[in-house]
């Protein structure tokens, strides 16, 4: 039933994308359906397991970077894309077993750290990755095949059936023995240990899911916006971005993090239109709304939203008893 | 009987303090063995050598004929060596019937045959009304026979009981009771780490005493506690009685 809704979901979402109109609004949808799908991939490791990382773009600039290389070169963006997401596994397999044994903020920490290294590596290696000035791709005509389009609805269309394919991926994940595991993981480690769960095989599963799906949305991004930059991929306020949304929407929610992508996009273009980008208002407005957020409600929007159900219908209640 | 679980000369040290010197001894097949001694002892230290938490210093412990060293938790429970806490562990985020039914699911047992299995266990300690509840707003004892529960569904060899019996009410107590001896009857062995006389007195069939790290006395309950070394470590001169009791 859940696969069946968050079908239909996706239906109306792709069709409404289609149809509109203005290329501002589609490009505004499709920043929130790639933030959507980030913090949602975000919310399989750090959602599901507590432990929060900081260092999800290294996935989105491994991904991305491994992609345009190796299109640059002549490979097709459909085998470079695998081959990407394959790199940000085996490097979510490296961060994973090495931070096995770290928890709350030292877990934390370590992802913030290989994030940077992973920046570092794209600003030296320069000859490769372009250094600061990043690789532009260039193309005038339509290329499903190499993932170029001119119309930019049709990496709506891509991002969004991604989203919709992630998210019911964690649905089964969720109610599958490895969502029993996880779950026993997330109260206490030694329990889950003690049941037979082998933690450091399911931790580290766990991160390399939550990885790929990072690094999916990373090779369709970089086509996308056509440029490669190493500040954006690779940098700590992606991260925060990807951490931030997930957390405002609530991580105990299957939509949470689509929720809290939504908020997160919306207020941004309205805090622009209403300010512009220049004074830096969009950047305060959100934070003081996110702070807001977390103090009103630690547990997110939908939490918030889901009280806000409960006290209406006892109110109901109340008045029709 | 032949043993299913031998220690030979196990030592475990934390700094200077030593916590466990030259263990030894065996559990049988089928059979229940107590384990006491006064807090510091070195009991829980013991049991989380066995269940590979803790490398021991020296020594080594062989389960089913196979030595342990090296394998970590997961793996000897999936052996059938398992354990629960002094304090309770429970999956907050599931019900009590799903966080039992982990132990199954290891087992390779579907969704569906584990919940069913779960239910029954839950049933075997008298736990059947809180399947479906969130363990959030359980009791403590109810939260310990959860995760009794739990290792239950593993189709343990052996059950490390480290103070399971603490803090649980009457009615709880005499269900657990009677679920231990069901099992064992039907081959299942225990290590009873516990505090509570009357309960190893009832269980144990065997009986060991340690003290400071070190075994002092082993042998019948009934004869161990009322050696003058047991009563003068463990149970204290002035009560004496509870020896004879």
């Amino acid at each position: 039933m859940r696969l069946v809704v968050i079908g239909v979901v996706w239906a109306i979402a792709a069709v409404a994308g289609v149809a509109i109109e203005s290329d501002y609004l589609v490009s505004v949808a499709t920043a929130m359906v790639f933030l959507g799908l980030w913090a949602q991939s975000w919310n399989v490791l750090s959602g599901l397991t507590g432990n929060i990382s900081l260092g999800h773009s290294a996935f989105v600039a491994v991904a991305a970077y491994v992609t345009v290389i190796l299109q640059q070169k002549g490979l097709s963006p459909l085998i470079g894309g695998v081959l990407g997401v394959a790199a940000a596994v085996v490097l979510a397999a490296i961060i994973g077993a090495a931070t096995l044994r770290l928890r709350g903020p030292y877990f934390t920490l370590a992802t913030l750290s290989a994030a940077a290294v992973v920046l570092s590596l794209i600003l030296h290696y320069s000859d490769l990755t372009g250094g600061p000035s990043g690789i532009a791709i260039t193309f005038a005509h339509d290329a499903p095949l190499e993932l170029e389009f001119t119309n930019v609805r049709a990496y709506y269309l891509i991002a969004t059936a991604l989203l919709a394919a992630v998210t019911m991926f964690i649905s089964l994940i969720r109610h599958s023995r490895l969502g029993f595991y996880v779950a026993a993981i997330k109260s206490s480690e030694e329990a889950a240990a003690a049941a037979g769960v082998r933690v450091a095989l399911v931790k580290v599963t766990v991160f390399c899911l939550s990885a790929a799906f990072t690094a999916l949305g990373g090779v369709v991004y970089v086509f996308y916006i056509g440029f490669a930059d190493p500040n954006f991929l690779s940098g700590l306020t992606l991260s925060i971005q990807i951490a931030l949304t997930a957390v405002v929407g609530g991580t105990g929610y299957l939509v949470g993090p689509i929720v809290g992508a939504i908020f997160y996009e919306a207020l941004d273009a309205a805090a622009n239109a209403a300010f512009g980008a220049a004074g830096g208002w969009d950047v305060m407005i959100l934070g003081f709304s996110v702070v807001a957020i977390v103090l009103t409600e630690p547990r997110g929007l939908c939490e918030m939203a889901v009280r806000l159900a409960r006290a209406i219908a006892d109110r109901v209640q109340s008045a029709t008893a | 009987m032949s043993a299913l679980l031998e220690l030979s000369d196990i030592s475990k040290s934390f700094g200077a303090v030593r916590s466990l010197a030259r263990v030894s001894f065996a559990i049988a097949d089928c059979g229940i063995v107590g384990l006491i001694g006064p807090n510091g002892a070195g009991k829980s230290t013991l049991i989380n050598v066995l269940t590979g938490v803790y490398a021991p210093d020296s020594g080594s412990v062989h389960f089913a004929g196979r030595e342990l060293t090296g394998l970590p938790t997961a793996q000897r429970a999936r052996l059938g060596l398992v354990r629960t806490f002094q304090r309770p562990t429970p999956i907050l985020d599931m019900s009590c019937v799903e966080g039992v039914m982990i132990g199954g699911l290891v087992r390779g047992l579907t969704i569906a045959q584990a919940r069913g299995e779960a239910l029954d266990t839950l049933a075997l300690l008298g736990l059947r009304d809180a399947a479906d509840q969130s363990p959030r707003k359980l009791p403590t004892g109810h939260l310990k026979l959860i995760d009794f529960a739990r290792v239950l569904m593993l189709a343990p060899r052996l059950v490390l009981l480290d103070e399971l019996m603490a803090g649980l009410s009457a009615g709880e107590l005499a269900q657990v009771l009677a679920a231990i001896e069901e099992l064992a009857e039907q081959g299942v062995a225990f290590l009873v780490v516990e505090h509570l006389m009357d309960v190893i007195k009832r269980l144990a069939r065997h009986l060991v005493v340690l003290e400071a790290g070190t075994i002092v006395a082993e042998g019948e309950p009934n004869e161990v506690i009322r050696d003058p070394r047991v009563i003068e470590a463990y149970l204290g001169k002035e009560e004496t009685d509870l020896a004879h009791a």
